[in-house]
C-alpha cells in the first residue's frame, strides 16, 4: 500500500490545479493509497508513524527537496520502507534520482517501482545519498532556462571560502576553493557519469572529496581525495547543502551510517 | 549533482590529487596514483606513482613505486622502482630506489641508494653514491651499472 505525504504549500490555491494533476496521474497508475498532508499540527514524524500502523509497503513525498529529506531524516529511524519522490517545484533530488522535474510523469516513475538501496552518508545526524557540498547545486531544467537566458553575460566572480577538513583522523588539509563536494560513492546508479572513474572504488562505503580550484585553467583545476570518515569545519559565512538542501555552517562529522535506504529511482540519470 | 558534472576527471586521472592552492599536513596515503601540486607536510605514501609538480612544496617522506618529481622535497624518498629527477626538481633528503635519472638543473642534495633486483628480493642494499648539486649533468642509472663504475675506476 503506498503512502501519499504532501507537503503543506501544495494545498495553496496557486497549486491546485497541479495537485489535482498529480492525483489524476497516480489514479491513472494505479498507486492511489493513503493520503495526508502536512500541517503545523500533523508533522513528517507523524506521518512516518500513521504508515507504519497503516503498513504502507511505499512511502511516497509529494513536495520539494526540504520535504523529501525531512522524510529521509526520520525514515532513516525505520528500516526497510522504500521511499518515493514526486517533486512539486525544480528539483535537485529528482535530477540525482533520475525522476522528472514534472509532478505528472514523477507519478509514472513511481508506478514502475525500481528500487535501489542506498547507503547513507551522515553529516552529523543529517542523512545524504548523493553528496554534501559548499555550493548550492542549481536544478537541471533551471540551468537549461539560465543557459538560454544569460549566455550572454560573463560569469559572475565565484565566492572563495576557507575550508578545513580532517580525513580518518591523519590527513588535516586547508585550502581556499569554490566548492567542496564530499561525494557518496556507494550507490553507482546515482553517481552522475562524468564522476564514475573506473579508478574509484564505487560501489564501496567511501566519499571522493573534491575541491574546484580558484583557478580553473590550470592542469588539475581540483584536488581529489578519498575517505570513508571526516570532520569538516564550520564555515565563517555560507552553509553546507545535503543533496541540495541547506544543513548549516558545521562543524560536521561526516561518516556512513549503518543503515540504508531504499530509494525509488528513474530509468535514467539526467546529467 | 550538478555542479559536479564540469569537474574534469578521467579514466587516467590519478586517484588522489593535491591541487595548488590546498595545504595538507599528515600521512596522505593513497593505494593509487597521487599527483601534488600544493603543499604537504608529514608522509605520503602510495602503491603506486606519485607525480610532484612544479609549484609543489613537499616537506615529508616519500614512499611509492616510482616517483616523477619537478617541484620540492624536502625528505628522504623511498621508491621501489624508478624516481626522476627532471629539470625543476629541488630535492634535500635521500632517495633510495632501484633507478634515478637525473636531468640538467635538477638539484639534489643528499645521498642515493641504489638496489640491483638480486639485492631487492634479499633485503640487501648496494652502493650508496652521494650526491650534491648532482644535476649538473644528465645521469641514469640503475645499481649494477653504478658498481661496475666503481669496479672499472679501481
Amino acid at each position: 500500500m503506498y503512502y501519499y505525504a504532501y507537503a503543506a504549500f501544495t494545498n495553496e490555491d496557486k497549486n491546485l490545479k497541479l495537485l489535482g494533476d498529480v492525483k489524476a496521474a497516480v489514479n491513472q497508475s494505479e498507486i492511489t493509497g493513503v493520503e495526508s498532508t502536512l500541517s503545523e499540527l500533523r508533522t513528517m514524524r507523524d506521518l512516518v508513524n500513521d504508515a507504519k500502523l497503516q503498513k504502507a509497503t511505499t512511502f511516497v513525498v509529494v513536495g520539494d527537496d526540504s520535504t523529501f529529506h525531512e522524510a529521509l531524516r526520520i525514515l532513516m529511524e525505520n528500516n526497510g520502507i522504500p521511499i518515493g519522490f514526486i517533486p512539486f517545484y525544480p528539483s535537485i533530488i529528482a535530477d540525482i534520482l533520475g525522476i522528472p522535474n514534472d509532478p505528472v510523469q514523477a507519478a509514472r516513475i513511481l508506478a514502475r517501482r525500481r528500487t535501489v538501496r542506498v547507503p547513507v552518508g551522515m553529516a552529523n545526524k543529517r542523512p545524504f545519498f548523493s553528496a554534501l557540498s559548499l555550493k548550492k547545486p542549481i536544478p537541471a531544467n533551471i540551468q537549461e532556462e539560465n543557459k538560454r537566458r544569460f549566455s550572454f553575460r560573463r560569469k559572475a566572480e565565484e565566492t572563495l571560502r576557507d575550508v578545513s577538513l580532517r580525513i580518518e583522523g591523519s590527513i588535516s588539509l586547508r585550502a581556499n576553493v569554490h566548492n567542496l563536494s564530499i561525494i557518496n560513492l556507494a550507490t553507482p546508479e546515482l553517481i552522475p557519469p562524468k564522476l564514475r572513474d573506473k579508478n574509484l572504488p564505487i560501489g564501496e562505503k567511501t566519499f571522493k572529496v573534491i575541491l574546484e580550484e580558484p583557478n580553473a585553467e590550470q592542469q588539475y583545476p581540483a584536488s581529489l581525495l578519498l575517505g570513508k570518515k571526516m570532520r569538516l569545519q564550520r564555515l565563517k559565512e555560507g552553509s553546507y547543502f545535503a543533496d541540495g538542501v541547506e544543513i548549516g555552517t558545521g562543524p560536521f562529522d561526516v561518516s556512513f551510517s549503518r543503515k540504508s535506504l531504499k530509494l525509488i529511482v528513474g530509468a535514467a540519470r539526467k546529467f | 549533482m550538478n555542479n559536479l558534472e564540469e569537474v574534469p576527471t578521467s579514466s587516467s586521472a590519478p586517484e588522489t590529487i593535491i591541487g595548488s592552492s590546498v595545504n595538507v599536513e599528515g600521512e596522505l596515503k593513497s593505494d593509487g596514483d597521487i599527483r601534488i601540486e600544493g603543499n604537504v607536510t608529514g608522509s605520503v605514501k602510495t602503491k603506486h606513482s606519485l607525480a610532484v609538480g612544479e609549484n609543489a612544496v613537499i616537506e615529508a617522506s616519500v614512499n611509492a613505486q616510482s616517483a616523477v618529481i619537478s617541484g620540492t622535497v624536502n625528505g628522504n624518498i623511498t621508491v621501489t622502482d624508478r624516481v626522476e629527477l627532471s629539470e625543476s626538481a629541488r630535492v634535500t633528503g635521500d632517495i633510495s630506489s632501484k633507478v634515478l635519472s637525473v636531468s640538467p638543473g635538477a638539484v639534489f642534495a643528499g645521498t642515493s641508494k641504489m638496489a640491483t633486483e638480486d639485492a631487492a628480493t634479499t633485503g640487501a642494499t648496494d652502493k650508496t653514491a652521494t650526491s650534491n648539486d648532482a644535476g649538473k649533468s644528465s645521469t641514469e642509472a640503475n645499481g649494477t651499472k653504478a658498481r661496475r663504475g666503481r669496479r672499472a675506476k679501481g
